[in-house]
């Protein structure tokens, strides 16, 4: 049967809008007496599965605000110079227009901090910079505070007059990177938690002679671990629920209940709809709010990111910044991976509609973005459960992607003093 | 029946054939003889008139034509008129028959020549698909080992730079 491709009114308040794709997707929109609005998306992914998620959307005309709530918790509020995502856990990202950035617990304490400042280079000259300042991560499901508050530098570049933060790493003591260069004395063995249950390599490794191969390795290991703590909170002594979220799985359920039956019951209304699959709708919910299953990372993604890590040393050592224009101009975008520092809701241009990058999450450039472009077109390489599939093609803001590679260089270093620590002992 | 010219199918009664225009002979629309005609079986002796007049063809195409003549000349004897029209009407009979047979394998022909043209046009476009496939996947993977190239080039340039300590 024919799709339609206008929306079709289902009573008064309800609306069946297909999506703009070929993918056979839709969204139901009603609209509430509180002038809210709830969307259930039903989205055909090209692995032959199919996401149900929903929102509810609130305007407060007074603040200029719009918030989306998630039927998983998430939030997304999107202010006049700014944009917040909450993730299940109750950490919260937000970015803002002037290229800043921070990150909130969930009790409203900071994560992290950014501000401009200006700091002296070795030749005198001053320049103006971006200071994060970190106050804890999130780790197995609860903030791990800092001993001290770990200030990092980002060069302030500007993507089309907007500015965005670039890390400029601090180098270590020369005799650090030595180890880096070379290959470990003696096999270094990893265990436990270092292969980790959240990742799925095609070719296990439980001993690397390379510390490259080993950072390469705990940079996806990594990624995706917190990026699950984020998303699935493990802590069970004071977990954050967001209360709005059960409200809005309640009236997804309510509403689908009422346009499935409203469609059985009308013959018009069935013949409108055409191919358009309702009843598939009520069962996958569940599914989509969804359980954590391994990430499978293929050999070739492996070895791709172990060469960014190479390069990320090599800059690291010389203290230098890597800019989405540098990896444009370096002719090499089209094989690097990105990896997702925050999460970001981007738009999915296979399925309609939208979906979710969760930290460690990989993509790479789909095409490469014109000249004069905001945004590119991405390709999700691998990803956890709960977010946009891999070979999904998502439209990613070019802020967020030099934002994708400041985390990789952070982690990077992070992994580089991890390394440096446990190598010594044989296992890490 | 037949038409006598072109030999397409035609109803009964029918003056003029709707295919080629050919005004269609008395013999071959006259099989009223047949309805009055007493059973074949009474003159077995005439069944065998003339056997060289009616091509095999014409009998393995056209069965029911091939009795006409035989009841005529049951019915007329010795009358020479009537044989003679018969002969003629069996002439006929097989000119039309070899003219349906022509026409028949005629359009057999045709159907198997666009068959084969439409076979070798879904071939050339499958073809044409394969290359096209062929060519993009091996310009997407000259431009993914230009762009590994150039990774590694990246690389080896920010060690260089990180050994030297600018």
């Amino acid at each position: 049967m024919r799709r339609p491709t206008q929306p079709v009114a289902v009573d008064a308040a309800t609306n069946v809008v297909p999506h703009n794709t070929a993918s056979g997707g839709y969204d139901i929109r009603r609209k509430n007496p509180d002038g809210s609005q709830v969307v259930i998306s039903k989205q055909p992914l090209p692995d032959g599965t199919t996401r149900v998620s929903g929102f509810k959307q609130t305007e407060d005309a007074r603040t200029g605000t719009s918030t989306r709530t998630y039927a998983d918790g998430r939030t997304v509020i999107k202010g006049r110079d700014f944009e917040r995502r909450t993730v299940p856990s109750g950490l919260g990202f937000v970015s803002h227009q002037n290229g800043l950035r921070e990150a909130t617990l969930p009790d409203g304490r900071p994560a992290f901090r950014d501000q401009f400042a200006a700091v002296r280079d070795q030749d005198g000259r001053q320049r103006q910079v971006i200071e994060r300042t970190r106050y804890a991560h999130w780790a197995q499901g609860r903030p791990a505070f800092e001993a001290q508050p770990v200030v990092r530098h980002y060069d302030v570049g500007h993507i089309h007059g907007a500015p965005v933060a670039q890390y400029r790493p601090s180098r270590f003591s020369s005799d650090t990177y030595r180890g880096f260069a070379s290959r470990f004395a003696a096999p270094v063995l990893v265990a436990g938690a270092a292969t980790a249950a959240w990742v799925a390599f095609g070719n296990p490794t439980t001993t690397y002679e390379d510390p490259v191969a080993l950072i390469g390795d705990m940079q996806i290991t990594s990624g995706f671990e917190e990026g699950y703590a984020q998303a699935l909170p493990i802590a069970t002594d004071t977990p954050y629920v967001n209360p709005d979220a059960g409200d809005v799985r309640n009236q997804m359920t309510a509403m689908q209940q009422q346009v499935s039956s409203a469609v059985k019951s009308n013959a018009t209304l069935t013949q409108q709809l055409g191919g358009v699959d309702i009843q598939a709708t009520s069962t996958q919910v569940q599914q989509a709010v969804g359980s954590a299953v391994p990430v499978q990372i293929s050999e070739d993604v492996r070895l791709q990111v172990r060469k960014q890590v190479r390069l990320a040393v090599a800059l690291h050592q010389s203290g230098q910044a890597l800019s989405l224009n540098d990896v444009l101009a370096g002719g090499y975008a089209k094989v690097y991976l990105f990896q997702t520092a925050q999460p970001v809701n981007v738009p999915d241009l296979s399925a309609g509609g939208e979906c979710f990058l969760n930290t460690g999450d990989l993509v790479a450039f789909a095409k490469l973005p014109a000249a004069d472009a905001q945004a590119a077109e991405m390709k999700v390489v691998a990803s956890a459960a709960n977010s946009c599939r891999p070979e999904e093609h998502v439209e990613v803001r070019l802020t967020d992607i030099q934002e994708m590679l400041n985390g990789f260089s952070e982690r990077v270093e992070d992994n580089m003093k991890r390394v440096s620590t446990c190598a010594a002992s044989g296992r890490c | 029946m037949f038409c006598t010219n072109c030999g397409k199918p035609l109803a009964a009664g029918v003056k003029f054939c709707p295919e080629c225009g050919t005004q269609q002979l008395a013999p071959v629309m006259a099989p009223s003889p047949i309805v009055n005609a007493p059973p074949v079986a009474a003159q077995p002796a005439v069944v065998a008139v003339p056997p060289p007049v009616v091509p095999p063809v014409a009998t393995a195409t056209a069965p029911a034509q091939s009795a006409i003549p035989v009841a005529v000349v049951a019915k007329s004897g010795p009358n020479k008129i009537a044989l003679w029209g018969t002969i003629g009407a069996l002439g006929l009979a097989a000119v039309g028959g070899a003219g349906y047979l022509g026409w028949s394998n005629k359009t057999a022909a045709d159907e198997a020549a666009q068959k084969t043209a439409s076979e070798d046009m879904q071939r050339k476009v499958s073809e044409e698909t394969a290359r096209r496939v062929a060519a993009e996947k091996a310009a997407d993977a000259a431009e993914i080992k230009a762009a590994q190239a150039s990774l590694d080039q990246a690389i080896a340039a920010a060690e260089a730079r990180a050994r030297s300590g600018k």
